[in-house]
């Protein structure tokens, strides 16, 4: 099946929606010890928008390898 | 004489400014010797500096308040004009959100990082942002999270996304929150179409409801650990969610005052040519064009080098200058956000840490062209109040009265009754007198138009 680039971009973004949504409601950081100021959230979140961005840094270097191959395909 | 702390960098653990007989100092103490020395030994300041990102210094010898805690003392280049994100143009705060990313880019290389991002740490300089902050640098420690993380969202994403997406004139919530918007408040006045903005949704929504269920929760945060990748998917992920922030402007009042107005070619031309013969007969050091719109009349003072802020009250004008000066390369014309009904106040603690309009001057010279009847008329100031303000932050004026015979003036009352009885020249003159001394007037060619040149009574001249 080869796919169009347009395609390829929608459904490249819909992947990234869908994992950050799965990620944002599985997440959750465990309470205890210290008392934080209420930047703590904003220090917590770090973890989840770190992972997200690491997961999209390693998403968008294979996706762009099989596009370039889909595309080159159908060259 | 005694040094004097500067109120604004009371926060900083690591340092403060003062000024001694006149000139600018910040003073290094003993706590951010490690850091300091890191950055200089490293190569990072030197690099910073090379590319325009980072103010240069040198190392001084100035007696301290606090010789106690006293590392250094340096004395950092001075900026012509200091300006605050409240006055910036869309384009001024995103291209300072994208210098202080380079920063943190860059100085990741060297082993350092930013400890904040405060859009207070940026000033325009050349024509440029520049950062300003010698002691926002801290060592990077492998598994330390981004502490500048929410407040460059809400000093940077916040109002960005705000004029993007609601309305350009949002910006001015910077004035009420001086540490930037809060991203509950942003969330709550974004469009519902944002949270499908992957940048969006991340930094703004999620990021404010986890605020919000953190919120006075006791978290163990010194246990977790963010690893380098990650770290460094932070502030890359908000360097593409600035990029992705962009404005369309839309035409506004003024924006196409130059060609609607009832100036022919030979009044425009004896206009400018009158305005350059009373800069070069001034020899100002600095200007200020208060209502000075795109900055057509800006030009001819910063065009021979002179520093010039251009003040309006028009965030398009503003953008289309800002642009103007990017494309053209300018470093004298630095373009400003201002209502002069209402011009910036001093805030911050104890009314101490922001400059007002007026604290920041006066300036040798001031343009006020085509502005008189939009005091007078469209904002009820009398001329006696008009001259007084005048008095206040200039020492040289150069002042246009425009008659009420003027097409212009004609549109401001066609609106209203005309209570403006005297609202003449001869009651201009006279209420200008009280402060000013009429040095020049002369007539636009082509137009029942006056352009004055007049001197504060208060001010010799430096």
């Amino acid at each position: 099946m080869i796919y169009e680039r347009s395609e390829l971009t929608v459904m490249y973004r819909f992947s990234i929606f869908s994992l950050m949504l799965i990620l944002f409601f599985t997440i959750n950081v465990q309470s205890a010890y210290a008392y934080l100021d209420p930047g703590s959230g904003s220090i917590l979140f770090q973890a989840l928008i770190g992972a997200l961005a690491g997961v999209a840094i390693t998403l968008k270097i294979y996706w762009y390898k099989i596009k370039e191959r889909l595309i080159r395909k159908k060259q | 004489m005694p040094n004097h702390k500067i109120k604004s960098s009371f926060r900083d653990p690591s340092g403060f400014l003062f000024t001694f007989e006149g000139s600018l100092y910040r003073q290094i103490n003993k706590s951010y010797q490690n850091e300091f020395d890191k950055m200089i030994d490293s190569g990072l300041y030197q690099k910073l500096v090379e590319k325009e990102l980072l103010i240069p210094h040198e190392e001084v010898n100035v007696e301290s308040s606090q010789p106690k805690k006293c590392y250094k003392t340096i004395k950092p280049k001075l900026i012509d004009f200091i300006s605050y994100p409240y006055e910036w143009s869309f384009n001024q705060l995103k291209d300072a959100a994208l210098t202080t990313l380079e920063i943190q880019k860059i100085s990741m290389d060297y082993g350092l990082t930013l400890k904040d991002c405060s859009a207070y740490n940026v000033q325009f300089l050349n024509g440029k942002p520049i950062f300003i902050d010698t002691l926002s640098f801290e060592i990077y420690q492998e598994g330390q999270f981004w502490k500048p993380y929410r407040q460059f969202c809400q000093h940077f994403l916040s109002p960005l996304a705000l004029m993007n997406h609601k309305d350009i004139r949002l910006s001015q919530l910077l004035k009420i929150y001086i540490d930037g918007i809060p991203l509950d408040l942003t969330s709550k006045l974004l469009p519902a179409k944002t949270k499908t903005m992957f940048s969006l949704l991340t930094h703004i929504h999620a990021h404010s409801k986890k605020q919000k269920d953190y919120e006075g929760k006791q978290v163990d945060v010194k246990s977790r650990k963010l690893s380098k990748n990650s770290f460094v998917g932070v502030f890359e992920s908000l360097h593409s969610a600035i990029k992705k922030q962009n404005i369309s402007l839309e035409k506004t009042e003024w924006g196409n005052y130059y060609s609607d107005t009832n100036y022919s070619e030979v009044a425009m031309n004896d206009k400018k040519t009158m305005i350059l013969n009373l800069v070069e007969k001034i020899k100002p050091k600095n200007v200020w064009d208060i209502g000075g719109n795109v900055g057509i009349f800006s030009r001819i003072s910063s065009d021979k080098e002179i520093s010039t802020v251009c003040f309006d009250i028009d965030p398009v004008a503003i953008e289309k200058n800002y642009l103007e000066c990017k494309e053209k390369n300018e470093k004298y014309l630095l373009p400003l956000l201002m209502d002069l009904t209402n011009p910036s106040p001093d805030i911050g603690w104890q009314n101490m840490e922001r400059d007002s309009f007026l604290t920041r001057g006066p300036a040798d010279l001031v343009f006020a062209l085509a502005l008189v009847h939009h005091l007078a008329i469209s904002n009820n100031v009398p001329f006696e109040l008009i001259s007084e303000f005048f008095s206040r932050n200039c020492r040289d004026l150069i002042i246009e009265f425009v008659p009420k015979i003027d097409t212009q003036v004609k549109r401001l009352l066609s609106s209203r009754e005309d209570v403006f009885l005297e609202y003449d020249q001869k009651h201009f003159e006279k209420e200008f007198e009280r402060s000013f001394i009429i040095i020049e007037r002369k007539e636009i060619k082509g137009s029942k138009r006056i352009i004055y040149h007049m001197q504060n009574k208060k001010m010799t001249k430096k």
